[in-house]
């Protein structure tokens, strides 16, 4: 086992690491900022892999704009409640996700080589903008999207008590019907959803 | 031209019902709408320009998808026209008929009209089945949210639930002859149906697939009894969605793929039977009710049925005109209707009587209407059913032709009894009503004009006049009409064969069936509903022991 | 043993821990933490499945949509959280169940 190789694994080891911290850490602050280191490290190994562009895009999204999205919205509400115990026994809660991944494993490794190399058929750019072109052009429609949602989300002070007051707010039908007779039997016997 | 504007029937309505998310004030709501909806009209115009020269707008979207085309020819700029025009007419009307709704029912209601006029546009005016079936469901989720629009009365939230779950029937059948055509031909555009990897049997499937959506669209027979239900949507909606542009998606979908499947034994016999039953049907809901509005739905289901015997015949031309003047003509009575309701605060017509006074304008245009829809010589409704009895005559069997004529004499017979309960007679125990506000008039006399001018659009006037004129089917027609206004005018005791008539239509409109599936549907998802726990945790431990599951099972199969 | 296979190793306990941390924790920041550690588990499966194939770069575009998308749900949820904090007075994902009957 060359350098190269140990050092990938080690990469992986500290992000499975960190990512443990992170999901254990009784303090929310501290768990975003263990999910940051977590970040760098797979960020390294996506440059290990000989994937740059993702490694920068990772580490400048995911280590950083989330990183500063999680410490914004916990300082926000000042929330760092204590850790209450899982709703469902631990043994479920270690157990199923360890069968799922562990048979994942089975099935697919070890990997199967590729008959012949394959070719690179364009880069990175060509491949985003070309290829997946329809992607791309939904993923710009999703941002819009999500950017839009945040702003209604953040802002909706004024419905806090939407959920209550809807039958206020009814309106009578315009035109109410006195009951005609009609042919065929309604679904009125059937109550509202 | 530049293709980018085959776009606009789609793109204009959807960015003004962005638009008027984002609005508070009721004034500029109603003023937003009514403008984008005309700037919509007179962008769907420019479809016929483009059509013309056969215009394309290409969006490749990736391998899987293929290529996105919008190119509008005659048929479908013809749909998108009616759509356009008639919601722009409608949403005039709206102006008044919501006038005092609150500022977020007004959104909402706008909002869905828009988005339903850009979906209809883009239902007729893609290339590509998938986005077909994507404008197909998009039309019907409008129309389930506008019919249950006043959602605390139960009519309301049944019938749109009603509408909605007989459509998805209908849906469902659509996406099995999509996914059934792509998975053979590797290719979702249209032109993969004449692909020759489609084996006979297969396209049976897909050829009685279409037939069972189209059906459900446009609620012919086995299908039809959403329709009725659907009429406590607001009335500006029922003209729209189930008067003019929805309901006649279903007519669309066969026009457009009639080449592809004519060859299919007892496809054109069937439609030509879905047809002809529900012209009957229609006939005796429109008959048998009291309530305007479902007058005016089974009629609506009566005359798509002689649209669908039209396809069913092979009179496509005929079937198109006619499908024109149906959406002008019924579009003007629901509209009518609407302001009479909208006055009276009743639909049912044993209230009404002597509205002819005191609204003269309604009952004239509404007259003109009424008058095209038995086909009364000039109007638009007689060129057109006429071309379709003709077109019956010599190519379908005897009896379709004579059950398509005795439906002209139940048409006039409903249509004599809806005029006279509605505006002759003396008002009855109701207070006095004025003259319809401005906004309706503008949209009643548009249209009133349409029923007149229409026929002026067909290219080769002449020649369907002298056809009309000359064929001996015509004065048979007008024979019948007669007849049927004549029993009117006896006041025949009706009700005395009511009971039976009423069993007729019980047993078979297969009324049960209908009502069996749609309460099918609310108990399994209600029933369902013990495992929506809410608790997150419940949920993804549920999620994970599936893959788990999945997991063990590709790993036996794969050992197997 | 090469690195894409590593890679894969690694990726799955990645994405299994995120799965533990969504089953186990209650609180919403949490679970949301726990996607995110899901997320990058994803993102070396993905490269790394382009770099056995030798299509890296068909695998990093894959990875770019996915990030974009993955990050636009983690805002949303920070978004709801706060919100839900408001209106609930709490973060424990047992609260929030109002469609229950």
């Amino acid at each position: 086992m060359n350098l190269e190789v140990t050092v990938f694994i080690l990469l992986l080891v500290g992000a499975s690491l960190c990512a443990l911290m992170a999901i254990s850490a009784p303090q929310l602050l501290t768990s975003a900022l263990w999910l940051a280191a977590a970040s760098v490290l797979s960020a390294l190994v996506l440059y290990a892999l000989s994937a740059p562009t993702m490694a920068i895009l990772e580490l400048s999204v995911g280590a950083g704009l989330v990183t500063i999205l999680f410490v914004f919205a916990i300082q926000y509400e000042q929330s760092d409640t204590p850790a209450s115990p899982p709703l469902i026994p631990r043994l479920i809660g270690w157990g199923l996700p360890l069968a799922a991944l562990i048979l994942t494993g089975a099935l697919i490794l070890p990997l199967p080589t590729p008959e012949q190399p394959a070719v690179e058929v364009g880069t990175f750019a060509t491949l985003l903008w070309g290829s997946r072109a329809l992607d791309a052009l939904i993923q710009v429609g999703l941002i819009f999207a999500g950017t839009l949602g945040v702003l209604g989300i953040l802002s909706s002070r004024k419905q806090v008590s939407m959920v209550t007051d809807t039958a206020d707010t009814a309106q009578p039908d315009r035109a109410p019907l006195p009951a005609p007779p009609v042919l065929e039997p309604t679904l009125e016997g059937q109550e509202p959803l | 031209m530049n293709p980018i504007l085959t776009a606009l029937p789609i793109l204009i309505p959807w960015i003004g019902a962005l638009v008027i998310m984002g609005l508070h004030r009721t004034r500029v709501i109603h003023g937003v709408a009514v403008g984008t909806a005309i700037l919509n009209g007179i962008g769907t115009l420019l479809l016929i320009p483009l059509s013309a020269e056969h215009a394309q707008l290409l969006i490749p979207a990736g391998q899987f998808w293929g290529t996105w085309r919008f190119s509008p020819d005659s048929l479908s700029a013809l749909l998108s026209l009616i759509a356009a025009i008639i919601g722009a007419l409608a949403v005039i009307f709206s102006v008044d008929y919501m006038h005092g709704t609150n500022s977020a029912d007004l959104k909402r209601y706008y909002g869905l009209v828009l988005l339903f006029i850009g979906g209809m546009s883009g239902l007729v005016l893609t290339d590509h089945l998938l986005l077909l079936f994507f404008f197909w469901e998009l039309v019907a989720l409008c129309s389930f949210a506008l019919i249950a629009y006043y959602p605390h009365n139960p009519a309301a939230a049944a019938g749109g639930v009603k509408a909605l779950v007989i459509t998805q029937i209908g849906g469902i059948g659509l996406l099995i002859g999509i996914l059934a055509v792509g998975g053979t031909a590797g290719d979702f555009s249209f032109k993969a149906l004449h692909s020759s990897a489609l084996t006979p049997t297969l396209k049976a499937a897909v050829g009685f697939g279409f037939l069972i959506a189209a059906a459900a669209k446009s609620a012919q027979f086995p299908f039809h009894s959403w329709l009725p239900d659907a009429m406590e949507a607001p009335t500006p909606i029922s003209a729209l969605i189930h008067a003019a542009t929805m309901v006649n998606a279903g007519v669309y979908l066969m026009l457009r793929f009639y080449p592809v499947f004519v060859d299919l034994p007892g496809w054109t016999d069937c439609l030509m039977l879905i047809g002809v039953v529900s012209v009957l049907m229609g006939g005796l809901i429109a008959l048998l009710t009291d309530d305007l509005k479902r007058v005016l739905a089974g009629s609506t289901i009566s005359q798509l049925g002689y649209l669908f015997s039209a396809v069913g015949a092979g009179a496509g031309a005929a079937a198109e005109f006619h499908l024109l003047n149906h959406a002008i003509f019924k579009g003007l009575l629901f509209l009518g209707a609407g302001a009479v309701i909208h006055a009276l605060h009743t639909r049912d017509m044993g209230h009404m009587g002597g509205v002819r006074r005191e609204m003269p304008l309604v009952f004239a245009t509404f007259l003109i209407g009424s008058l095209a829809l038995v086909g009364v010589p000039i109007l638009n409704g007689f060129w057109s059913k006429e071309l379709i009895l003709e077109a019956a005559v010599s190519h379908a069997p005897g009896w379709i032709t004579g059950a398509l004529l005795l439906g002209v004499g139940i048409t006039a017979l409903y249509t004599y009894r809806m005029v006279r309960r509605v505006f002759w007679g003396r008002a009855q125990d109701r207070a006095p009503v004025h003259e319809a506000p401005l906004g309706m008039k503008i949209a009643l006399i548009t249209l009133a004009g349409g029923v007149v001018l229409s026929p002026l659009c067909l290219p080769d006037l002449g020649v369907v006049i002298t056809e009309v004129l000359s064929a001996p089917v015509t004065l048979l027609a007008l024979g019948i009409i007669l007849l049927g206004a004549g029993i009117g005018w006896l006041r025949l005791p009706i009700s005395l064969s009511k009971g039976m008539l009423q069993a007729l239509d019980r047993g078979l409109g297969l009324t049960p069936l209908n009502r069996i599936s749609v309460q099918l549907t609310n108990l399994s998802a209600e029933g369902l509903r013990g495992l929506h726990t809410g608790v997150l945790t419940l949920n993804l431990a549920a999620v994970v022991g599936a893959l788990t599951l999945l997991m063990i099972i590709l790993l036996v199969g794969g050992a197997l | 043993m090469n690195t894409p296979a590593v890679a894969f190793v690694g990726a799955l306990v990645l994405v299994g821990i995120g799965l533990v941390g969504t089953l186990t924790c209650r609180n919403l920041i949490k679970v949301a933490v726990a996607l995110q550690i899901m997320m990058k588990g994803v993102l070396i499966a993905l490269v790394a499945a382009g770099a056995a194939q030798g299509q890296i770069n068909l695998g990093q575009s894959l990875a770019a949509i996915v990030l974009g998308v993955d990050t636009i749900g983690a805002v949303i949820l920070l978004a709801l959280s706060v919100q839900v904090r408001r209106r609930f007075g709490t973060l424990d994902v047992s609260a929030l169940s109002q469609l229950r009957r």
